[in-house]
């Protein structure tokens, strides 16, 4: 049959005009890199926030997603907070703690006339409270108060008696309220780090008669003592806060902030242009644009505490074509069953890990793929955090040395190397990411099989510790090294803990332990920047990136203070209380 | 009437018992799990297992899918596990509140704009209106509901001065406005067979001996197209938007997440990433009874356009 034009007609109508549409709609975004078209509407007071999430959990003991924290920052308080340099600062407590010369005892003071929502006044009581529900059974941070003594025994006796919601606690022995102002908490062994603990959302303090009303539904309607008050959440649309004016700290300039819940990063980015919202997310691969367009001055890069890897796992071998073990892991020994390497095999298998670390150009992910939103990982501690070491060399993108080291693990351009399996998850960038990574690592011989789950299934499969080489990412819970080198290095860690390299050397634990406990400065940074070194040598993860968050800011918006733990527009730590709504002339 | 309403009422029960098998079945051997999700990465085994007792997740899958069908037939969806202090009927009640009037309002859209396309195709078959009007409904065909949306948000919504996205139910104005360029954009498909459809059943219709009847007997062309000539052609049209009626109720989920509007669908959605297994299933199960009402009712409106069916 011959093809003409007119038979063709109906099929190429369609495709034409699609194509003309999206011609359009792009065109004006060309004509626009120097030029987009944006409103500046003000609500007056009102500061107006697209968000990609709802919060499925404002109970502050289950809470674990950016969004319900974000919203528990500004609804709730913490005895100690973290301020615009995330440095450990009294919130609810007059000042910071009082600490026992062996620095096992804490002691607090609770400002006088701190009101809750309702209007009660706050005493010693409600933190004791406040803390004992972190480890209750259904509380998804118990690690926060683990460090506690008699902590773990109370939390595992509720657990035994089956408590349900609204039962009387199992009282927590080194929770002790001195007086109604006074409490004194003691710890089951030195945690340097416990004061940051308790300055996360998680340790809110709350209203016994309010979570015992409301039971299950205090994490829909909770009440604390924060700047903003919740007054409205509808689900998978908007979260409105208002300003409390009982607030005991400074009044609050905003009257009301309110969270538009659109989960596409394009919407929300068009209700932005529209003047519906002041504060939204970049929309990934918009970076540049913005850049060069009228909007360059609304564009803000927030560099996060966190650290964007392909983690290997430790405790597995490949299998070449007739079974034979293929050292890539470095202790697959501790794995179930165990696999034996010689030495040689070990080193060999780091020398594997080595050359696909060389093998990948970092500035290309960070300056094409992620648009500048991102800087190289030399190793595991951010940029921003003190113990970060300038002097760590890290893995140069050297596909030579990459080439060489695979020689020297055995695999001379990659001959006789299996096919490595690499998962990913479904979201943002992830399968860019996986795909440049894939064309690296085949440039120097290294071939890998992609292979795209959704978070649910995916996490599962990493939890089972089937993944051999895996993508993850680590956002600060707290900012201090430790919850960076010890908790995804250390071998007590391993797995679903946070260690999902599964990685397991000795002479590191001791180092990290040593870390954790020392309490002077200087030694403790040397100690952390020692043992990052030591990781970075073992190569567990291909390290790729720290990354940052890329916020649309309208420039009415003034006074608005970001930090490294500020991920994505909600925005988990930055005091909206100081942010002002006032009309520029345009 | 009565006696074929309760048969096909009868008929519905085991359709719903099949459904909720196979959704429950599904999401039970999903990979992931949901005790997992809802902890988080910290928790460690003594928490999940504690958490899966409390959600039942420990007891076998027969001893699950009985006492989830115990709880439906009480008329208890069950409970959310991820939306904590929810009810899955809370949850689905609600959020099909704002799919349901999304869904009216594009039927609405299509049929309006659909038969009146198709009526004018019609009547000046091979000219321009009819070439034009096809043009269009071959477009709605052509492009993907959230490519349409996206459209209408950068080209209608910015330029008009329309609200682009996100609900805003506090009152029926505002309401209307949030759902106005959805609704244009889940009804264009719809719109675009609608029109097609009517074009050529009023076409035969137009030709029929009737029509020459009535025009005969001296009847306006208004009267005639309108009042004999569509109602011909209606029956094919009814049926079309019933069953189109029923995929924009359950189909509205791209749309919902272009408009970033608190559907039932993106409700659903949510639900199987976070694998919460009572929602997916009470929301399936309810979009399924939806679907099947409303293809009953599209059955009972044929009697009333065409006094020859009888329901029996």
């Amino acid at each position: 049959m011959r093809l003409s034009v007119g038979t063709l007609g109906p099929f190429l109508l369609p495709l034409v005009v699609a194509g003309g549409a999206v011609w359009m709609g792009a065109g004006k975004e060309r004509a626009a890199t120097v030029e987009i078209r944006a409103r500046y509407d003000v609500q007056p007071g009102t500061l107006r926030v697209a968000v990609l999430a709802n919060p499925p959990n404002l109970d502050p003991v289950e809470a674990t997603d950016t969004t319900s924290a974000a919203v528990l920052r500004r609804v709730c308080s913490t005895l100690v907070a973290l301020d615009d340099h995330l440095a450990l600062v009294p919130d609810i407590a007059e000042a910071l703690p009082e600490i026992s010369a062996d620095g096992l005892v804490y002691t607090f003071r609770v400002r006088a006339g701190v009101r809750f929502h309702n209007g009660r006044e706050l005493t010693a009581g409600d933190v004791k409270y406040s803390f004992q529900r972190l480890a209750e059974p259904w509380s998804k941070r118990d690690w926060i108060i683990e460090p506690v003594k008699g902590a773990a025994e109370a939390r595992r006796a509720m657990i035994e008696r089956r408590m349900d919601r609204g039962d009387p606690q199992t009282p927590i022995e080194g929770i002790e309220v001195v007086d109604p102002r006074t409490l004194r908490i003691t710890l089951a062994a030195r945690q340097p780090l416990f004061p940051l603990f308790i300055a996360m959302g998680n340790a809110a303090i709350v209203p016994r008669e309010e979570v015992e009303r409301l039971k299950e539904r205090f994490g829909r309607e909770v009440v604390g003592t924060g700047a903003f008050r919740l007054v409205e959440w509808k689900d998978n649309a908007r979260v409105v806060m208002e300003r409390f004016d009982g607030y005991f700290g400074p009044r609050p300039t905003l009257d009301r902030v309110v969270f538009s819940i659109m989960p596409e990063e394009d919407t929300g980015y068009q209700s932005y242009l529209a003047g519906e919202q002041d504060i939204v997310q970049c929309p990934t691969g918009k970076v540049s644009l913005i850049r060069s367009s009228n909007l360059r001055d609304e564009l803000v890069i927030n560099p996060l505490l966190d650290v964007r890897f392909h983690g290997i796992n430790m405790e597995r071998v490949l299998r070449g074509p007739s079974g034979e073990v293929v050292p890539l892991g470095g202790n697959p020994e501790t794995a179930d069953p165990p696999v034996v390497l010689t030495p040689e095999q070990k080193r060999r298998a780091r020398a594997l890990r080595q050359a696909m670390n060389h093998a990948v150009d970092r500035e290309f992910l960070c300056n094409v793929i992620l648009e500048g939103r991102a800087v190289p990982a030399r190793g595991v501690v951010p940029p921003k955090m003190d113990a970060f070491n300038p002097g760590l060399k890290g893995y140069d993108f050297d596909p030579a040395r990459a080439r060489a080291l695979l020689a020297e693990a055995g695999f001379p351009g990659g001959e006789g190397l299996p096919v490595i399996p690499l998962h990913f998850n479904n979201q943002g960038p992830n399968a860019l990411i996986a795909q440049a990574l894939q064309g690296m690592l085949l440039d120097v011989g290294v071939r890998t099989e992609l292979n795209m789950m959704d978070w649910g299934a995916y996490q599962h499969f990493l939890d089972e510790g089937k993944a051999t080489l895996f993508r993850l990412a680590w956002i600060a819970d707290y900012p201090d090294p430790e919850n960076f080198l010890y908790v995804l290095f250390h071998s007590s860690m391993k797995g679903t803990k946070g260690n999902n390299a599964r990685y397991v050397n000795p002479e590191n634990d001791r180092r990290l332990e040593a870390a954790r406990d020392t309490v002077d400065p200087a030694r403790r940074k040397a100690l952390w920047r020692e043992a990052e070194a030591a990781i970075v040598e073992d190569a567990p993860w291909l390290f790729l990136y720290h990354s940052a968050t890329a916020l649309l800011v309208k420039p009415h918006v003034k006074g608005l203070v970001l930090t490294g733990m500020d991920a994505g527009s909600e925005m988990g730590q930055a005091d909206l209380g100081r942010v002002r709504i006032e009309p520029v002339a345009r | 009437m009565g006696a074929y309403l309760l048969r096909r009422g009868l008929l519905v029960l085991p359709v719903l018992l099949l459904v909720s098998f196979i959704v429950f079945t599904l999401s039970y051997h999903m990979p992931g799990d949901p005790a997992r999700l809802l902890m988080g990465q910290a928790a460690n085994e003594e928490t999940l297992a504690l958490k899966r007792t409390e959600l039942g997740l420990d007891r076998p899958f027969a001893v699950q899918y009985a006492s989830y069908l115990a709880k439906v037939c009480t008329g208890d969806l069950g409970r959310s596990y991820a939306k904590k202090g929810r009810g899955v009927g809370e949850i689905v009640m609600e959020s099909f509140a704002v799919t349901l009037r999304l869904a009216l309002l594009a039927t609405l859209v299509s049929v309006i704009f659909g038969v009146a396309a198709g009526v004018i195709a019609a009547i000046r078959p091979y000219s321009w209106w009819d070439y034009g009007s096809m043009l269009l409904a071959l477009l709605g065909v052509s492009l993907p509901v959230f490519y349409l949306g996206f459209l209408l948000i950068v080209f209608v919504a910015r330029n008009v001065g329309l609200r682009t996205s996100g609900f805003d139910d506090t009152s029926l104005w505002t309401e209307f406005q949030s759902l106005l360029l959805p609704s244009v954009a889940l009804g264009a498909l719809s719109t675009a067979i609608v029109a097609r459809l009517t074009r050529s059943t009023m076409i035969e219709s137009l030709s029929q001996d009737f029509v020459r009847t009535a025009r005969a007997k001296g009847l306006s062309e208004r009267v005639v197209v309108l009042r004999h000539a569509l109602r011909n052609a209606a029956i094919p049209i009814v049926t079309v938007v019933g069953a189109n009626m029923g995929g924009l109720l359950v189909g509205a989920v791209l749309t919902e997440t272009v408009f970033s509007l608190p559907g039932l669908g993106r409700e659903i959605v949510q639900a199987i990433f976070q694998r919460d297994r009572e929602l997916i299933a009470g929301g399936v199960l309810f979009m399924s009874a939806v679907f099947v009402v409303v293809n009953l009712a599209v059955d009972v409106t044929y009697a009333w356009f065409d006094p020859r069916v009888r329901l029996e």
